[in-house]
């Protein structure tokens, strides 16, 4: 039973390899986006124009935090070639990770559709909610296929 | 001549090898799937379940790769490991493949109708129909049930070996139809091309090492050495012998003990590959086999050409007289068994004290007994043979130290029907002959 | 915190603005409101398909070559291209009555670049509401994220499905209103796929493309998001009450 001794100390290893590299993320949603620390050239993100992962202003907010959170910037959209938009994690006045979060035009990663996918969905019946904590309202109030000229109450709505 | 002690640490470290890699491939194969895990997978019953089936079907697919590998006759695993092993293994972890994937099949589709809130047969036949490559897959799958479902021992015992041979063939259709559904809509693969390329590069790796190994190898080697069958002999009711021709056959290095995996190319009999020992130690130009009438194949051979290409896989074995560490020789041989221990018995060194026990049932059993008689006059071996029913024969310790008194100094090479080798191995044991001096070839294990 | 709140009435609806900075001054929002106000009509100028003299409508009709077009118009082609692409032609603004017309990409896009406007100002809290296609900046305050309540298709009073997030676009196509305008490109019929679809993602127009194509392949649509993870649905069926939802923003 030598062998199972060898086989169990790879099966081991060969899990502990792994995940030293790609560690496990279970109290996250799927995450695609790969690391584009700014200033780098190890960008796997093919990024396009100028100044392409710039950090944002957002790094000027009050160092008095020691929740971690998470801001996006903006960078500099150079000649319309599209823009890198940079999401940073601040964990007690630190910026511990940034992240490209949406992609120059062309990038094949956005683009691909795995055709093939069997999607988890989540369902439920239609209800309405408790609307006293909002901010915001969103809907369509006009489709958007068409553009059309009717007023609607967005205006009261929206942001007051 | 003794056991080389240099070569038995290789094989155990080809061995050691070969089982830390099949380790590294499964800890590998687990971990893109615990790296892919996401919140969501854990939060529902439904989502606990389907993650469950995603780990069945990777380990239940490393299962059947792994034991595709273990038959795609690569030289120095089967020199290392030892066919027989290999073959025992591959036994084992066949039908473990099949019930993981059965799981994964269950697991899965449970997990979404769950999900989806729609019943069972229902989601089955959504995700069968509309997703591409899943009827494959599902093809796949019947067919890996029906290979497991023959090999059941109650099941092939009602069937012709090539009946059985055919449907287990299909395990490799079965493992080609899988992949792609597994690429296409494994989560732990989209968007993970990192994981994605191990999947591909294991399937890779496995179908080379079988087109090389089990195809170019042998092609190569037929070519090389134009192996093509030279004559026929009939040597006793329902037995016959082929003879092999070819040139530089000495390159193969085979010894007398050793078998391969023949294949005669006629048109019947072409895809099949069936195991036979030597029945002469090999020479230069020339192999032997002899065959004893069992069933379609063996009973086809008797009609074989003169010139029929012949192509072969090994040789394989470690039934050899290299491994003696005494020069005392006891050869046991039972029936048709006799064969590699003829072979054996040609290559033992002079000097050498050798007893040879035939047990046959009748005479006409007695297969090759005037070259045995020959050889025995020549090299002054001593053979016992011992004809009729058996208890007649008992084989006992006692039986065996009367007949054989040194017998407790000798190496002991056994071959034939298993009942034989069990019994032989029993009274040597006790008689004091430890393991290492114990050397047996069992029939049964030679092909899967 | 000074606050600066505005509508203005443009591309036929009304877009509602709401810049909050914790280190800039009110001037400065009233600049940066100025500049992003511009920006709108600039967009519309370029692109309302109510003006004949827009560079859109001429290319509707021939007038323009798309090669010859503005570097922001052919940016929006190219951008259209891929979101057909990504939907399987679910999204196809070639599709519609009169030719090209990618106004489901231009309000979402648009919204998100007078976004960067404010950014780049320093402004930290940003909401840009464009007729119920939302673009966000930086949470309603620091360690607070928006919360944007999503109208009810059956009642435009009512809350069906809140979403929290700091940043992000958050796009919604439905028939709110009598009838269906999305029309379906492969059958040149009103979209039978879903009542509502809301994406919401990091970019605006991607999810504006999104949530269109949605409303025409309903379920079908949904293994888009499988590979799309940065993007997140939820779709009310065209037909009874049920709903469905992918992504990290749903679950």
């Amino acid at each position: 039973m030598k062998r199972a001794l060898f086989i169990g100390s790879g099966t081991i290893a060969g899990v502990a390899a792994v995940l030293a590299y790609a560690p496990t993320n279970f109290g996250s949603s799927p995450q695609s986006s790969p690391s584009a620390l700014p200033g780098t050239g190890g960008s796997t993100t093919p990024v396009t124009g100028t100044t392409s992962t710039s950090t944002p202003n957002q790094t000027k907010t009050p160092a008095a935090s020691t929740a971690s959170k998470t801001a996006t910037g903006r960078s500099y959209s150079a000649c319309g070639y599209g823009n890198v938009q940079v999401r940073i994690t601040v964990v007690n006045g630190v910026v511990t990770r940034a992240a490209a979060v949406s992609y120059p035009n062309g990038d094949p990663r956005s683009q691909f559709i795995n055709k093939q996918a069997i999607p988890w969905l989540q369902q439920q019946t239609l209800t309405a909610k408790n609307s006293s904590k909002i901010s915001g309202v969103g809907g369509a109030t006009c489709t958007s296929g068409a553009w059309t000229s009717s007023l609607q109450s967005a205006l009261t709505t929206a942001g007051l | 001549m003794s056991a080389s002690v240099r070569d038995q640490r290789r094989h155990q470290r080809g061995g050691d090898l070969s089982a830390l890699a099949v380790g590294l491939g499964l800890g590998i194969t687990i971990a893109i799937q615990i790296s892919t895990i996401s919140s969501h997978d854990l939060k529902s019953g439904a989502g606990l379940i389907s993650t469950a089936g995603r780990f069945a079907a990777l380990g239940g697919t490393y299962f059947a790769l792994v034991g595709l590998l273990m038959v795609a006759r690569i030289t120095w695993v089967e020199h290392s490991v030892g066919h027989d092993r290999l073959v025992t293994w591959h036994r084992k972890l066949g039908p473990w493949s099949l019930y993981l994937i059965g799981l994964h099949v269950v697991l899965v589709v449970l997990g979404y109708s769950m999900n989806d809130k729609l019943a069972y047969y229902r989601e089955l036949w959504s995700l069968i129909t509309t997703y591409p490559w899943m009827l494959p897959a599902t093809a796949g799958f019947v067919l890996m049930v029906m290979a497991g479902v023959t090999s059941y021992k109650k099941a092939r015992a009602h069937m012709s070996y090539e009946t059985w041979w055919i449907i287990h063939l299909y395990t490799y259709l079965a493992v080609a139809l899988s992949f792609m559904h597994q690429i296409l809509t494994g989560v732990m693969f989209i968007g993970h091309p990192l994981n994605k390329a191990w999947w591909i590069g294991l399937y890779v790796f496995v179908g080379g090492s079988m087109v090389a190994w089990r195809f170019f190898l042998p092609l190569f080697r037929s070519l090389r050495h134009q192996l093509v069958v030279d004559r026929v002999v009939v040597e006793g009711p329902g037995v016959v012998s082929i003879h092999i021709k070819g040139r530089k056959l000495n390159k193969i290095g085979a010894q007398g003990g050793q078998f391969f995996g023949w294949r005669f190319l006629t048109p019947n009999f072409w895809y099949q590959s069936h195991p036979y020992s030597l029945s002469a130690a090999p020479h230069d130009k020339l192999m032997r086999i002899t065959v004893k009438d069992l069933g379609d194949h063996s009973r086809s051979l008797a009609n074989l050409k003169p010139g029929t290409r012949v192509l072969v896989e090994g040789p394989y074995g470690i039934f050899t007289v290299d491994r003696a560490i005494s020069r005392n020789v006891l050869l046991v041989g039972g029936g048709v068994g006799i064969t590699p221990l003829r072979a054996l018995l040609e290559e033992v060194p002079r000097g050498s004290s050798v007893d040879v026990i035939y047990r046959a049932a009748k005479a006409e059993d007695l297969v090759l007994k005037k070259e045995l008689d020959y050889l025995a006059q020549q090299t002054g071996a001593r053979i016992h043979y011992m004809v009729g029913p058996r208890d007649q024969f008992p084989l006992t310790p006692n039986h065996l130290a009367k007949i054989i008194p040194n017998v407790a100094k000798c190496d002991v090479f056994v071959c034939g029907p298993e009942a034989l080798v069990h019994r032989i191995r029993h009274s040597v044991e006790a008689l004091g002959v430890p393991s290492s001096r114990f050397h047996d070839e069992a029939f049964a294990f030679h092909s899967v | 915190m000074p606050r600066l709140v505005h509508a203005e009435e443009v591309w036929g609806t009304v877009v509602a603005l709401d810049l909050r900075s914790d280190s800039q001054s009110e001037e400065a929002l009233k600049s940066v409101r100025d500049d992003m106000v511009s920006y709108f009509y600039e967009i519309d100028r370029l692109f309302s398909t109510y003006k004949p003299e827009s560079e859109i409508s001429r290319l509707r009709i021939g007038e323009l070559a798309i090669s010859d077009a503005s570097p922001v118009v052919q940016e929006i082609w190219q951008l259209c291209r891929e979101a057909r692409e990504c939907t399987e032609g679910a999204f196809d603004p070639w599709a519609a009555r009169g030719g090209f017309d990618p106004s489901g990409y231009v309000k979402g896009w648009a919204a998100d670049r007078a976004l960067d406007m404010a950014c780049k100002a320093g402004i930290e809290h940003v909401q840009i509401n464009a007729g119920g296609d939302i673009s966000l900046l930086g949470g309603l305050a620091i360690g607070e994220p928006w919360s944007i309540g999503i109208r009810h298709p059956d009642d435009d009073q009512a809350i069906a499905q809140i979403v929290t997030l700091a940043d992000g676009a958050i796009a919604t196509s439905g028939t709110y209103e009598r009838g269906a305008h999305i029309v379906d490109p492969s059958t040149d019929l009103p979209a039978i796929g879903a009542r509502s679809a809301t994406v919401v993602g990091p970019d605006g127009g991607v999810a504006d493309a999104l949530a269109t194509a949605l409303i025409v392949a309903g379920r079908n649509g949904a293994h888009w998001f499988v590979e799309l993870t940065d993007y997140s649905a939820w779709v009310v069926d065209r037909h009874g009450d049920q709903t469905w939802a992918i992504g990290p923003a749903f679950s």
